[in-house]
């Protein structure tokens, strides 16, 4: 391997898909964790075996688009593809960690549409506040963010701020 | 004196994380390194996806812990996982190697592979860890990559 020029997961796009279908794991063995969820409560929801269940956890390498779906939706999550742009074409640093975009869409109040998007690029005196839960920073932001303008569609950013 | 040598593990970004391998040709004692670079296939994807998440800044404890509450051995840390229903270890210790320029930047060097086949720590493995970390020709080996590691002219520690 090229030292350190080259990341791992650019060796081939087997790689690659691993490293996301880890990460993947991550997120659900977290939330699996957190709710209480057994992998056999997991492999029942699925119904698959165990076995199944434990094979996916120790290899996500081949995890379908499909059964990722399944998985997620089994453990009470959704899936999101997303697709980004890092600066970084050559894949010198490997992947952003899908949790960090997860985490990222929750700091930015779980926005469910394009029109929540919108009021957020209206107000980016309030993200630079970059809120974390229970701080007073982001109590702050909460009080700012529900104080800020509703936007309908049809509305444009500049009406609201003037 | 062993003669000591600290590589950087290849294939990785490094950023407010790195990882690296000390090594001695004379002692097989010292085998992070070379178990490292002979895996293949899913495993070797499944430690790098680890060490990844690692170097993130990532927290899970399935994959890697420290005993951040042992004084003892606190400066010690491990990756673990498991391969054909054997319980995998890299073993070795965390520091800050360029504590001058870059005070935040955190080292992990991996010293020892063990499989096993109990759930609980061997703390006689992390007293080796402490052995190789307090010896002077390792802070010598890590210094040839990061010469902050220790005060000029000195082998006092710095971290």
């Amino acid at each position: 391997m090229d030292t350190l020029r080259r990341h791992w997961t650019d060796r081939s796009i087997g790689d690659f898909v691993y490293r996301i279908s880890a990460d993947f794991v991550v997120q659900l063995e977290k939330k699996l964790e957190q709710a209480g969820i057994t992998h056999k409560a997991l492999a029942t929801a699925l119904d698959v075996s165990e076995g199944r269940v434990s094979q996916v956890f120790n290899n996500p390498g081949n995890l379908t688009l499909t059964s990722t779906v399944q998985y997620a939706r089994a453990a009470g999550m959704k899936v999101a593809i997303v697709a980004y742009e890092d600066r970084d074409p050559k894949n010198k640093n490997g992947p952003v960690s899908s949790e960090i975009f997860y985490t990222c869409w929750r700091r930015a109040g779980s926005p469910r549409n394009f029109f929540d998007l919108r009021v957020n690029e209206c107000a980016p005196r309030i993200h630079h506040l970059d809120p974390y839960p229970d701080t007073c920073e982001n109590r702050e932001f909460q009080r700012m963010y529900q104080a800020w303008p509703r936007m309908t569609a049809g509305t444009s950013c500049m009406e609201k701020v003037n | 004196m062993p003669k000591l040598t600290f590589r950087i593990a290849s294939g990785f970004s490094f950023n407010r994380r790195g990882i690296g391998f000390l090594e001695d040709e004379n002692d097989e004692d010292l085998d992070a390194g070379s178990v490292f670079e002979r895996m293949t296939g899913n495993a070797e994807r499944k430690v790098r996806s680890r060490i990844d998440y690692w170097l993130q800044g990532g927290v899970h404890d399935k994959y890697f812990h420290g005993w951040p509450n042992l004084p003892l051995y606190r400066h010690c840390f491990e990756f673990r996982w498991d391969e054909r229903r054997q319980a995998h270890r890299f073993y070795g210790f965390l520091c800050h190697p360029i504590p001058l320029s870059n005070p935040r930047f955190e080292l992990c060097v991996l010293v020892f592979h063990e499989v096993k086949n109990e759930y609980k720590t061997d703390f006689a493995v992390l007293d080796r860890v402490n052995q190789y970390r307090n010896m002077a020709a390792t802070t010598e080996a890590i210094a040839r990559t990061y010469p902050e590691y220790r005060k000029e002219g000195t082998e006092e520690w710095i971290h």
